[in-house]
């Protein structure tokens, strides 16, 4: 499930998944998507992402600032997750 | 005739950019006050340490308006530029929120800034030194309209409870007058963002997502703007100022109390105001938290409204299934 919501995330902000989860900061990665521009639009790209995966009623996402990195955000949605189908 | 609340149906039944303008420039002469008058020879009779806390906030909020107001104005101008071919409708609402901002928001939210530092001094409160000035006039980034819209709706509504509440609680008859005209204001400004939200959408510049999005974040219980200041993680501003996150709490000088920030009636009313926002914007209905983020995840899968608040509604029903 976290390999599919790592997709739509990347997709969602315009980028291959390698360069958003490549371990460099969320501002880097608004610097690189062609169209997000502000933490809104990576709200909108993480939320989108739970919403396409079908999760979004089992999680809250977490407070992310532009220091964390997407992946930060990804290992903490797991760890809700992870608590919700046990 | 006060607030067009419904701009793109007066646009489609024949009023011009000039006609709205018109209005606008009747009501807010209608609703004119001043300073002068205001103050006309009155005295501070008991500051209380409330009232002080509420003046050095206030009168530091009042500075960012006017970095706002321009970027509402050069922004919508320009973006109604951008979009005028495909979407003449559109680019009216830009032309009217950008008039707006630039002419009535900017010129009543000076008069707040003058009213709060005049009142703030004759508290025995240090004038705002001339960095700090400048720094509150910080450019603020482009962003997408609707949130900007939205956005300051919130502020709005912000600054609609924070200072209601102070003008019901203060024992001075000074500090009870000023904070209750300019609320008086603000929930006008509130007003006539709402409406330019909604014409924004419906005039299908913006998705319903980018309201709610912004909604959802001002309110999230995990971090939301309303919590300002007192949030665990902040992110750095780079040449501008959010006043809600300079907030100081209770163990500072001029720190405000939790009872006037983020508990008990004060809390729950920004709460239900920026739900009543959405309705008004969107015809979403939320009146909880979890409504307002089922609206939000709903709107990144679709911009059919009636699917939004099926959403809604088949979430909250399910949740009243689990808990019996």
């Amino acid at each position: 499930m976290l390999t599919e919501l790592r997709t739509n995330i990347a997709r969602r902000l315009g980028l291959p998944q390698e360069e958003v989860f490549d371990g460099r900061p969320l501002s880097a990665v608004l610097v690189a998507s062609p169209h997000a521009i502000n933490s809104i639009d990576l709200l909108d790209a993480f939320a989108g992402g739970l919403a396409d995966v079908g999760v979004d009623d089992d999680v809250e996402l977490p407070t992310m600032t532009l220091d964390h990195t997407a992946e930060d955000v990804v290992t903490a949605l797991g760890k809700q997750l992870a608590t919700t189908s046990s | 005739m006060l607030i067009m609340t419904d701009i793109v149906k007066e646009l489609r039944a024949g009023a011009t950019i000039s006609d709205v303008l018109r209005v606008q420039q009747s009501y807010h002469e209608q609703r004119r006050w001043g300073t002068d008058n205001l103050f006309d020879g009155r005295r501070l009779s008991r500051p209380a340490p409330g009232d002080k806390a509420a003046l050095w906030h206030a009168s530091r909020a009042e500075l960012t308006t006017q970095p706002a107001g321009i970027r509402l104005a050069v922004d919508g101008v320009k973006l109604a530029g951008e979009i005028r071919e495909s979407n003449p409708l559109g680019a009216d609402v830009l032309h009217i929120a950008a008039a707006w901002s630039a002419r009535y928001w900017l010129e009543e939210e000076a008069h707040h800034e003058v009213a709060f530092g005049r009142l703030m001094e004759m508290a025995g409160i240090d004038p705002i030194d001339e960095g700090e000035v400048i720094e509150h006039r910080g450019p603020f980034p482009t962003d997408n309209y609707a949130r900007v819209c939205i956005l300051q709706a919130c502020v709005e509504i912000e600054a609609c409870v924070s200072y209601g509440w102070q003008s019901r609680t203060t024992k001075d008859g000074l500090v009870r007058d000023v904070f209750h005209t300019v609320m008086k204001d603000e929930v006008q400004h509130r007003q006539y963002f709402a409406s330019f939200a909604k014409a924004l959408v419906e005039s299908g510049v913006y998705p319903i997502k980018d309201v709610l999005s912004m909604a959802y974040t001002w309110v999230r219980p995990d971090g939301g703007e309303t919590f300002g200041s007192a949030r665990d993680a902040q992110t750095e501003r780079e040449g501008f100022v959010n006043w809600w996150e300079r907030t100081r709490t209770a163990e500072e000088e001029f720190g405000l109390g939790d009872e006037a920030l983020h508990e008990g009636s004060v809390h729950a009313k920004k709460l239900t105001s920026v739900f009543a926002l959405v309705r008004e914007v969107t015809g979403i209905h939320t009146q909880s938290y979890e409504d307002l983020k089922r609206a939000y995840f709903a709107s990144l899968r679709t911009n059919d409204v009636d699917r939004i608040r099926s959403a809604v509604r088949n979430g909250a029903a399910r949740e009243a299934a689990l808990a019996r």
